[in-house]
């Protein structure tokens, strides 16, 4: 149970006048002497007489200049805020029902917090420069108003450019769109971005600061806040985050700093902690937060700004950019082993030659199982995974490296399964083979989901690699493999088809691969089209045969499809043509069918069969007749 | 840097002239009629077919699909033009005869489309005969027509093709083993049909539950439909005119009996043609027909349906349907007499027929002057013929 002071000064205004009776007959015993503000303030030492302890219920500004005084004279505070206040009770905690506010008001363990000073000016909870959607916004906002709110102030979103420096003498030179100072973390958006670790008397500035560096990542950054659990540990993508005793902040072109939504003040801004510099009764949560704080350390988290003098350069020229760029540095893992995937080696060459070995005799023996197995061996996603970042980059160097080694497996598996195909030379051909000809823009569909998955997983360590790898394989491996068994059968046809199959995936997965990287903001601040625009037109030449390629299917299909309703009365006898499947063999239509028929056919009947259909249907077909005979 | 802003530039280049490219090509491959000249010379071609009377359908609708090809080639291939002279013979045997004398004595005409029912057509082809006149009847499907006949020709496939389908499409596609057959004595064609199927469907283990003629089951076709009911027959052949086949739907209906119902040629085309508020009663039946509502058409038939369509308001029919493909065998025959323009030599012509592009199909007629042609079974949807299977 609380004790409470014996007494008080209870300084009102007009707005809190009607709480003055309910302050002076409180029930804790507390002989309260109510004085008005202004009178208060004229001369604070003979109003406050014996009483060390003072309630004030006024503005935010009001009760800021009484809390100077209170530093100046070392009374304690109590608050109790009016009706209209939200974001000071919520900071300190403080009930918003009179009853309650009264009761912690009047305790006399008021502890000791840190203030923050921002150009002199008492900072209660927070001062603002630049644009910050949605940091500041109160935590228990709706989420709907919240994701709108974020979407409404993202117009006109443009990053500025800020000079921090810290005690240590470190000096950050950022770009961003807005800075938030904070006294401490509760209650608004921007306590759900970092750890909750500071407190009111950590003696600590902490600093929020927003910098979208695309407006994919910003709508990114709404989603996560908008759906975000309060524990949330990591920071996102988009905020920078720092804290320490001190603050200075500079920016090129004057900002107006908004200190507790009321007071401002202009950049240069220096911010300090003056470490228990008041005593104020704050709610218990609060409170048990000071009293478990342990020794804080200083903490910056910029990662996610952006730096260098380029990238800061590009951030500023303009609007904020659809999706992001990415300096070398910011990802220079990533970028370093890219090349080393570019480069040629043993394993690789070992690697696609028996990929391709296998892929081949799976499909010689019509094997699904083989042929998957051939696409887990197969190295392929590396160097075209390469080759992607490459031309979204301009690095000429990875490109042609990467080329390299993406030319070199072409034709080392197309070697392999020549060499294979001579070992059966005289087998016939497989639905697995022929599954790969006639390509279509579907199979460019399976191409473009491959590339995402593989560039997708490159930029995420945590993903199994090996699992994209396996769907590039999937639309490489095995039209590869059939292109080379039509070239040892000399047949070219076989060979064209499925090296179109081979070619459409291949763009395609570069192309997919390299606007993923793209989309991931991988993009170079300063190249970056040509090689896009390069790629689109080889997909957009690619597509003219497979959309011919596609048309033929379509009309195949439909030639199938329409025999299931064509019927033969040759000789009195009555032929149900129950299905029709037409194939491509060296330059002929090969139309193979089952027939259901009464009476045994014999050969008068199938020639004048034959007849009927050369007669009835212009395309010139080789029948292939399966009957079946109905008892 | 490897691509630069020249490169760029290129490759766009390049690609504008892949696209003008394809345009090109695209347009070059676009069909063109050659023009011909007129001569200023006409030739006379007959009609002859019911324009009024019971079965006015047949002519009227003939008559447009003739039109039809006229208007789309207006000029043989040495620029004569075709004058068409159009007589009603209400369907008679006896008016068709005189009207084909008139033809060939007075009105001097070279050749002979015929509209009219196969009663007409079976006494038809002595006249041609006789006066070395080709006849070719478009619409009439007697088996008997040509045979020992050496002027007149069909370009329509005859009842007995038609009733062996029909009744191999029932027991074969429908899986049905038990029919009852309603015909009309009166009718040869209607006779003909149905002897055609009763044979063929009992050969191929079918059973006839019942074999009625028409006259006697309209005395009480409640009490008819019963009895063919309680003998367990699944579906009834029709081979009627549209108000037969009303009236067996309508008696059907009234004892809560919808069995499976097939009918032959022109049932639907009467219908819509003649009967347009009663169409919709045939819906659910089977027949088998000419042409179909829906179905690929050949190109000839795409551009046949386009002018149709332009010079009428009105749905075609199969009478419109084999009017213009009598028309189009018939201009194919005399282009192929161009120097020597006279009725043997059109006659041979007609008689020698070979893979003539049809509406929906190839149609040949043989020196015996029978027309080997695709039929297709429909069924009845909304009104329209929805094409089941084709048979050839």
């Amino acid at each position: 149970m609380a004790s409470h002071v014996d007494a008080a000064v209870f300084i009102y205004t007009e707005d809190s006048q009607g709480l003055v009776d309910q302050v002076r007959d409180n029930p804790y015993d507390c002989l309260v002497t109510p004085v008005e503000f202004e009178a208060f303030i004229r001369d604070p030492k003979a109003t406050l007489g014996d009483a060390r302890h003072v309630v004030v219920a006024a503005t935010v500004a009001e009760v800021k200049t009484v809390g100077a005084l209170a530093r100046e004279h070392g009374f304690s505070l109590g608050i109790i805020p009016l009706p209209a206040q939200k974001e000071m009770p919520r900071s300190y905690n403080i009930p918003t029902n009179t009853a309650d506010a009264i009761d912690l008001a009047l305790r006399d363990d008021a502890p000791a917090i840190d203030i923050i000073l921002c150009n002199g000016q008492i900072m209660m909870y927070k001062a603002t420069l630049g644009r910050l959607p949605l940091l500041d916004r109160p935590v228990d906002m709706n989420r709907w108003n919240m994701f709108w709110h974020g979407l409404k102030r993202f117009v006109g979103l443009r990053l500025l450019t800020f000079n921090i420096s810290l005690p240590n003498r470190q000096k950050i030179s950022t770009a961003a769109c807005g800075c938030m100072i904070l006294q401490q973390h509760k209650g608004n958006q921007a306590t759900r971005s970092f750890d909750q670790d500071s407190s009111l008397a950590d003696g600590m500035v902490s600093m929020v600061v927003s910098a979208p560096s695309s407006i994919v990542e910003y709508i990114r950054f709404l989603i996560q806040s908008t759906s975000l659990s309060r524990q949330q540990r990591s920071v996102p993508s988009t905020i920078g985050y720092i804290r320490c005793r001190s603050i200075d902040i500079e920016s090129d072109t004057e900002l107006e700093v908004t200190i507790d939504d009321g007071a401002t003040t202009t950049t240069p801004v220096h911010c300090e902690s003056i470490q228990g510099a008041l005593r104020v009764n704050i709610g218990d949560e609060l409170r048990a937060e000071i009293s478990k704080a342990q020794t804080i350390k200083e903490k910056i988290s910029i990662q996610n700004l952006p730096k260098g003098k380029e990238e800061l350069k590009k951030a500023t020229k303009k609007a904020i950019p659809f999706f992001a760029y990415a300096s070398e540095d910011r990802f220079r893992d990533l970028f370093t082993a890219l090349r080393n995937d570019a480069k040629l080696d043993v394993t690789y060459v070992v690697l696609i030659v028996l990929s391709t070995m296998l892929a081949t005799v799976g499909l010689y023996q019509d094997s699904s199982a083989v042929v998957i197995g051939a696409m887990l061996l197969a190295p392929l996603m590396t160097p075209i995974v390469s080759l992607s970042m490459g031309l979204l980059r301009a690095d000429d160097k990875l490109v042609i490296h990467s080329m390299i080694k993406v030319a070199v497996g072409i034709v080392l598996a197309l070697v392999s399964a020549i060499l294979i195909t001579q070992w059966f030379p005289h087998k016939l051909i497989t639905d697995q083979m022929q599954a790969r000809l006639n390509p279509t823009l579907l199979d460019l569909a399976v191409a473009i989901i491959a590339g995402i998955a593989g560039a997708y997983t490159k930029s995420y360590k945590e993903i199994l690699q090996s699992l994209a790898g396996v769907a590039i394989a999937v639309a490489l491996v095995p039209p590869l493999a059939v292109a080379g068994i039509g070239a040892g059968r000399l047949d070219w046809d076989f060979f064209s088809q499925a090296f179109l199959l081979f070619s459409t995936n291949l763009v395609g997965i570069i192309l997919a691969a390299t606007l993923t990287f793209r989309v991931l903001g991988y993009s170079s601040a300063v190249y970056g089209r040509h090689g896009i625009r390069i790629v689109t037109l080889a997909l957009v030449l690619i597509a003219i045969p497979l959309y011919l390629s596609y048309e033929r299917i379509v009309e195949k299909v439909v030639l199938e499809k329409s025999w299931q309703h064509e019927r033969f009365l040759v000789n009195n006898k009555y032929l149900i043509v129950r299905q029709a499947r037409l194939n491509h063999y060296k330059d002929k239509d090969v139309m193979t069918m089952e027939i259901l028929a009464r009476e045994p056919l014999t050969r008068d009947d199938l020639d004048d069969f034959g007849e009927k259909i050369q007669t009835n249907f212009e395309r010139k077909l080789v029948i292939r007749a399966d009957v079946i005979y109905i008892p | 840097m490897l691509f630069t802003y020249p490169d760029y530039l290129l490759a766009r280049q390049i690609a504008m002239v892949l696209l003008v490219l394809c345009a090109a090509l695209y347009l070059s491959s676009c069909d063109s009629n050659p023009v011909i000249e007129p001569s200023g010379k006409t030739i006379t071609i007959g009609v002859i077919g019911p324009m009024t009377g019971d079965e006015y359908a047949k002519g009227k609708e003939g008559v447009k699909g003739i039109r039809t090809i006229q208007h789309l080639y207006p000029y043989l291939n040495n620029g004569d033009a075709i004058e068409l002279v159009i007589k009603d013979d209400k369907n008679d045997p006896d008016e068709t005869v005189r009207l084909i004398r008139l033809m060939a004595e007075e009105k001097n005409v070279l050749a002979i489309l015929l509209l009219s029912s196969s009663a007409s057509a079976l006494k038809a082809g002595a006249v041609a005969d006789a006066y070395s006149i080709p006849v070719l009847s478009l619409v009439a499907t007697h088996s008997v027509i040509t045979t020992g006949r050496h002027y007149i020709s069909q370009i329509s496939f005859d009842n007995n093709f038609q009733g062996r389908v029909a009744s191999y499409f029932v027991r074969d596609d429908l899986l049905l083993d038990k029919v009852a057959v309603i015909y009309d004595g009166h009718s040869f064609h209607s006779t003909q049909l149905a002897e055609q199927f009763i044979r063929t469907f009992e050969s191929a283990g079918g059973e006839i539950t019942n074999s009625l003629l028409l006259e006697q089951a309209a005395s009480d076709y409640e009490e008819s439909l019963k009895n063919i009911q309680a003998q367990g027959a699944e579906l009834l052949y029709l081979p009627l005119k549209a108000e037969q086949v009303f009236n067996i739907i309508t008696a059907a209906s009234a004892i809560n009996w919808s069995p499976v119902m097939m009918g032959g040629d022109g049932m639907i085309a009467s219908a819509i043609a003649q009967h347009k508020d009663q169409s919709n009663i045939l819906d659910g039946i089977y027949a088998t027909d000419f042409f179909s509502s829906v179905m690929p058409l050949t190109d000839f038939g795409n551009k046949t349906l386009a002018a149709f369509s332009s010079l009428y308001d009105t749905d075609g029919t199969t009478y419109t349907g084999l009017g213009a493909e009598g028309y189009s065998v018939l201009m194919h025959a005399i282009n192929r007499c161009i120097s020597n323009m006279d009725r043997k030599c059109i006659n041979d012509k007609i008689r020698s027929t070979d893979k003539h592009t049809g509406l929906i199909g190839k149609i040949s007629i043989t020196k015996n002057g029978r027309a080997e042609r695709p039929l297709v079974v429909n069924k009845i949807i909304n009104g329209r013929l929805q094409f089941v299977v084709k048979v050839y």
